[in-house]
């Protein structure tokens, strides 16, 4: 009786319902399309991120959000401060690059990440993350520009 | 032995759940919430500030006693039934227990964060009497319906809760117990000008604590009625622990009596979904309720004082879709529970079939006990919707018209989300009741709750300014958002677990039961 040793180097083989990924996969794409409308697809855009660090998990990619993080809170601080300025032309250009510059992040992710188990549908993952990530701006600028709208009526 | 052993047990445990306290703040910051809301709007002459304190007052109570009697009649009307069930209620009285006991405990169980959220928020009403046109004995009247409605429901769920076995009749009968004696008992006795109808009632005790706010032309005796319905509410209690040690031992006969689901799938398989889903619905009783309610306001709207008139077509399509609402709720919380319980599900997944195909047979067996009741409103509406645009003619009548479409709209959404909400909460929940009212919250009270927070955060940024519709825009806006929110991201959340994770859902309940 022939034993086949496992090759060393090569990670230990995980048993993944590959249907049941390629499903997860399109769902979080037609989430983050549901998720790009401003402010109605909020929810969708929250749940897309949320699937999309579950399906990194499960398929063992290394999924760096820290530096997205900083750079959208700091982004979102800089916008706040603008806003109470009233430079609001300002705070739309900030909305059009900080969605540029995480579409970029996640390309660089894309193709740099090497995830441990093979996900035919991971294309799908990110296009959705993306559009999630561009639904919140969107929202988070919405939701600004409105407030700033108020303040200014209530202070005149 | 101790003084009520259960209460003592039940209190302790109580005492210990994290939710006890995470419930009682979340209550009181929302009486608070509202109460700041006409505090700010009274001192910024908005309105007057004694009709301001008034306002909240009414607001507050009136508030407080639906949300109470739901909550005891939903938490107690399973609570004797499901022990029943399980065949634990045999084993307590092998024990020193008697039917006082269990029953003392478990109303204790169920009620004590409620009664907790109600400690809570009496502070709130403090902001009345600041206000004005409250006085500190209508306050202590109130205080008192209050409680006196809690453990009024609560009592008539215990009874209902030890008089039945099956899931499914407890939801009904608590669903009708809420209806009858919490509003159209109410309205009946007062289109026909019924005192003594209303001492009967704790909503009786309600009414007469508010004359004096809502200016009823003659409200029943306050310390009778209060008296009568509590004497009722301990009568309800003393026949339900009669009940309890005579009715546990039918388990075994009841059990069988009606025939398992699972039995019949082996015998016959299908051929695309689970045979459960094709059985004909039984939507007899919610049909019958809604029936009930058409004709109680109409007959309030044809035959009763003037003021009954006005409000009676909102009111009918509120009142029927809170009942198709309720009615989703809690038939999509009882049915995987409930399969799960009888084996069925465990059953179901050891066949051929997957998650989808099991998840498709569950909405369509929702979608056929709640279709009938569905058009029956849908024709209500339809029916009321042409009638005021009769009354006020085509043109005129566009806000009525917009209205009705957005609450039909709002419905099948409400339904759509509810379904999904209430399957999963069924199977991650402890029982129905709990997931039927927490679904109810999520996605029906919780867009209230952000709006009535957010019109209290933005109080103090207005002060000193007029309240105008410059400012009611904004407020629209936070609402639709949290109803939209709430809406997509809880019945999202909910497909996600159950098409991901069902059978870990399913099988993480059997371990902890």
């Amino acid at each position: 009786m022939t034993r086949v040793l496992p090759t060393p180097g090569l990670p230990a083989p995980v048993s993944v319902d590959r249907v049941r990924l390629i499903r997860r996969s399109t769902r979080c794409f037609v989430y983050g399309m549901m998720g790009a409308v401003p402010l109605f697809g909020l929810g969708m855009a929250c749940l897309t991120l949320r699937l999309r660090r579950e399906l990194a998990e499960e398929t063992g990619e290394p999924v760096c959000l820290t530096g997205a993080r900083r750079c959208a809170i700091a982004a979102f601080a800089l916008a706040f401060v603008l806003l109470c300025c009233h430079q609001t032309g300002l705070v739309l250009a900030l909305g059009i690059l900080l969605p540029a510059l995480q579409g970029y992040g996640l390309v660089r992710q894309y193709q740099q990440a090497e995830p441990r188990l093979w996900n035919p549908a991971r294309h799908l993952v990110y296009w959705g993350a993306g559009l999630a990530y561009a639904g919140l701006v969107l929202s988070s600028l919405v939701i600004m520009l409105n407030l700033e709208a108020a303040l200014r009526q209530i202070g005149s | 032995m101790n003084f009520l052993p259960i209460v003592h047990l039940e209190m302790r445990s109580a005492a210990r759940r994290p939710t006890t306290y995470y419930t009682r703040c979340l209550i009181a910051l929302l009486a608070i919430s509202a109460g700041l809301g006409f505090v700010f709007a009274g001192f910024n002459r908005v309105m007057s500030t004694s009709s301001a304190g008034q306002a909240v007052f009414a607001l507050l109570a009136g508030g407080g006693y639906v949300l109470l009697a739901a909550q005891a009649i939903l938490l107690t009307c399973d609570c004797v039934s499901l022990e029943k069930r399980e065949g634990t209620l045999g084993l307590l009285f092998l024990t020193d227990l008697n039917g006082f006991d269990i029953v003392a405990g478990k109303l204790a169980a169920q009620v004590s964060r409620s009664l907790h959220g109600l400690l809570a928020a009496f502070p709130a009403f403090g902001f009345c009497i600041i206000l004005g046109g409250v006085g500190l004995g209508d306050f202590a009247k109130v205080a008192l319906g209050l409680t006196n409605t809690l453990f009024y429901f609560a009592a008539l769920g215990i009874l209902i809760s030890a008089c039945v076995w099956r899931e499914r009749a407890a939801t009904a009968w608590g669903g009708l117990a809420l209806l009858v004696p919490g509003a159209l008992l109410p309205i009946l006795c007062v289109m026909c000008n019924s005192p003594a109808g209303l001492a009967l009632i704790p909503a009786g005790a309600m009414l007469a604590a508010l004359s004096p706010v809502a200016g009823l032309a003659s409200p029943p005796d306050f310390t009778g009625s209060l008296l009568v319905s509590h004497a009722l509410g301990w009568l309800y209690i003393g026949a339900a622990s009669c009940l309890v040690p005579r009715c546990w031992t039918r388990a075994a006969n009841a059990a069988p009596a009606r025939p398992s689901t699972p039995a019949r799938q082996i015998k016959s398989p299908p051929q695309d979904l689970p045979s459960w889903a094709l059985q004909p619905a039984k939507p007899l009783l919610t049909l019958a309720l809604m029936v009930m309610i058409c004709a109680v306001i109409l007959a309030g709207a044809l035959l009763g004082p003037p003021w009954m008139k006005a409000p009676a077509a909102p009111v009918t399509i509120l009142l029927l879709h809170s009942v198709l609402k309720y009615q989703a709720a809690a038939q999509a919380g009882r049915m995987l529970a409930g399969k799960r319980r009888s084996g069925e599900l465990e059953l179901l997944l050891t066949t051929p079939y997957d998650e989808d195909e099991i998840l498709r047979g569950c909405l369509l067996e929702l979608k056929r006990s709640l279709f009938w009741p569905v058009l029956f409103a849908l024709g209500v509406d339809l029916g009321l919707l042409i009638l005021g645009c009769l009354r006020a003619g085509f043109g005129l009548g566009l806000g009525w018209e917009a209205a009705v479409v957005v609450e039909v709209v709002w419905l099948l959404v409400n339904l759509y989300s509810l379904t999904w909400v209430g399957l999963f909460l069924g199977l991650r929940l402890a029982t129905p009741a709990k997931a039927a009212s927490q679904a109810i919250f999520y996605v029906v009270l919780l867009p209230w709750v952000l709006l009535i927070c957010s019109v209290a955060l933005a109080t103090p940024l207005v002060w000193r300014h007029r309240f105008g519709q410059e400012l009611g825009v904004p407020f629209a806006g936070i609402f639709v958002f949290a109803l939209v929110f709430c809406n997509s991201f809880f019945p999202g959340w909910a497909i996600n677990e159950l098409r991901d994770r069902f059978r870990f859902l399913a099988a993480q309940a059997w371990t902890r039961s």
